[in-house]
């Protein structure tokens, strides 16, 4: 495959089969650690990690394992465990380099281990069949996507904070007008 | 037979090294908390009586 169909290939899995607007995977925390710019771009970042490695791990553990054993079965449980795993090991790396992310993430960082997208990346791939290179750029795409997404959303709502509101509409309520207005703009892609 | 010993042992292998990271993280001392000159850009327009991210501080008098 070239790197054209490569690259439209991504552009796919980063905007137009975004994971949080379009697939709708992940709302948890997009809703959750979106209230400063900050603490979304250390959320998507963390997340990007997250999603990477337990992609790659998942889909070895995947077609090196469970493929030639006949244990597809359990790949549920066994993408859990890595993932788990994972989310521990990055909250380690947090907690010691920058204490102001961990503080800010707060309860939302141990809480990428039940965060779906990084589940739903992990058995996208097995899914859709994707080799090795595949899995490697739609994981990437994606898990930018993510971070793209909820950066965007984060400086949409520091704004929407400062202005004049009805007081009905002031805090989640907006944000989930905000969050639909922005969903059916992906729309526009498909 | 063989299969099933090699899922059985996938399984408690990274349940194993899970309890592991969790029992390592435990281990990691949580950072202390600190105190911060003047507040960054996105405080000045809180509201909020407790800061989430610092809680034991608190908005200076102008």
């Amino acid at each position: 495959m070239d790197n054209t169909t490569l690259i439209a290939f991504a552009i796919n899995a980063f905007l137009v089969q975004n994971i949080i607007l379009t697939q709708f995977l992940g709302l948890c925390s997009f809703f959750g650690v979106s209230n400063k710019e900050e603490s979304a771009l250390g959320m998507g970042l963390s997340v990007l990690f997250v999603i990477t490695v337990s992609s790659v791990v998942t889909w070895l553990v995947y077609n090196l394992v469970l493929v030639p054993y006949d244990l597809t079965y359990l790949r549920t449980i066994v993408f859990i465990l890595i993932v788990s795993a994972l989310v521990q090991i990055v909250e380690m790396f947090i907690k010691k380099v920058s204490p102001i992310l961990y503080k800010s993430l707060g309860i939302y960082l141990p809480l990428i281990t039940t965060n779906c997208a990084v589940l739903g990346v992990a058995l996208l791939n097995i899914d859709n069949g994707y080799d090795f290179s595949h899995m490697l750029v739609f994981s990437m795409a994606t898990a930018f996507g993510y971070t793209f997404i909820i950066y965007i959303f984060a400086y949409i709502r520091d704004h929407l904070d400062k202005a004049q509101l009805p007081r009905a509409l002031r805090g989640v309520p907006i944000a989930l007008i905000t969050a639909g207005i922005m969903s059916l703009i992906m729309t526009g892609f498909i | 037979m063989s299969s099933i010993i090699v899922g059985i042992l996938l399984v408690i292998s990274l349940f194993i090294f899970f309890t592991l990271t969790i029992f390592i993280n435990k281990k990691t001392k949580k950072p202390e908390n600190f105190e911060i000159k003047g507040f960054i850009g996105s405080c000045q327009s809180c509201e909020q009586t407790t800061c989430p991210i610092h809680p034991g501080d608190k908005k200076e008098e102008n």
